[in-house]
């Protein structure tokens, strides 16, 4: 009997089929899996990541958690949203265990991104004019102020634009969960801007 | 015309936004050589053995061995009290004869009665 073409790039992947010989202890079955889910679990870890070291150390806890909870999924989802769910968390737990970060202040901004805040603090066309590349440096020095999942929320819905539904499926939340989340890390960067801003004027 | 975002947070999100995405190199995101063999070693791929096998039978497994400690305290405490308690007749001496002889009949011969 020839030995079952896993490796072929032509055909869709048979992931229901690895899975179950997963389950029955195939390691080769196992490698197809891994080698499948990869991309997806590596881009949501950089994406979520401040700092790039160590991403594939990560990678590495992730699938090891997708193989001690495979007894767990049960199919009801897609299993890349259950694999991006526990990517997610994984992230959330590793920010977590990061040495939390001293607080911003003015002078720890760079000529381009103190100039940028002050605008986007006094006009309302701040927006339209500012330096794109400091305004994104901006915006992750300020999210990194943040607990992991309300940067987590923040990122998704004001920066990559997602919808509710999308990042339902990415994290697992409830939809009232990430709109209670995203109000609550708003008005902590509120009060951030707040600060800065008499920080900047005593 | 879009009006310009309401907070500061959501000018300087739109203004990050038009920040250059670098290009997405497919090969950057491939599993590195050895990757999958290195995560697979390390992970536990033994299949569920049936009755005897998973979580399930491990949990049980840790609720027996408290069962049976529980059971080997008790039944030590069981069987010294004979020895502290009854000091002095002949039938209390044959019943801790009895006792020591055979605790499993003694045992089920309290249960019974």
């Amino acid at each position: 009997m020839p030995p079952p073409s896993d490796a072929d790039d032509e055909s869709p992947p048979d992931v229901e089929g690895w899975l179950a010989r997963v389950r029955a202890g195939d390691q080769q079955a196992a490698r197809l899996l891994v080698e499948h889910l990869y991309p997806q679990v590596i881009r949501i870890v950089r994406a979520r990541l401040p700092r790039r070291g160590g991403e594939e150390d990560l990678a590495q806890d992730i699938f090891l958690k997708m193989f001690t909870r495979l007894d767990q999924y049960q199919g009801q989802v897609p299993l890349a949203h259950w694999v991006s769910r526990i990517a997610v968390t994984t992230c959330i737990d590793a920010l977590r265990a990061q040495r939390r970060r001293p607080e911003l202040r003015w002078a720890d901004l760079s000529k381009g991104e103190a100039d940028l805040l002050d605008a986007v603090l006094t006009r309302d066309d701040a927006a339209d004019t500012g330096d794109a590349l400091a305004a994104h440096e901006l915006v992750h020095k300020l999210l990194d102020q943040l607990s992991p999942p309300d940067r987590l929320v923040l990122q998704l819905l004001d920066l990559e634009q997602k919808t509710l539904v999308e990042i339902r499926e990415i994290t697992g939340w409830n939809t009232t969960l990430i709109k209670v989340r995203a109000f609550r890390a708003r008005r902590k960067l509120q009060k951030l801007f707040q600060q800065l801003s008499r920080k900047e004027h005593s | 015309m879009n009006p310009s975002p309401a907070t500061p947070w959501l000018r300087l999100a739109a203004a990050a936004r038009r920040a250059p995405v670098p290009a997405a190199d497919e090969s950057d995101v491939r599993a590195p050589a050895g990757f999958a063999t290195r995560v697979v070693a390390r992970a536990d791929l033994a299949p569920a053995a049936g009755l005897f096998g998973g979580p399930t039978f491990e949990r049980l497994a840790t609720r027996a061995l408290g069962f049976a400690c529980a059971g080997a305290l008790a039944l030590t405490v069981w069987s010294g009290l004979p020895t502290t308690a009854g000091a002095g007749t002949a039938a209390d001496n044959s019943a801790v004869a009895d006792v020591y002889l055979d605790p499993v009949g003694a045992l089920l011969e309290a249960v019974e009665s």
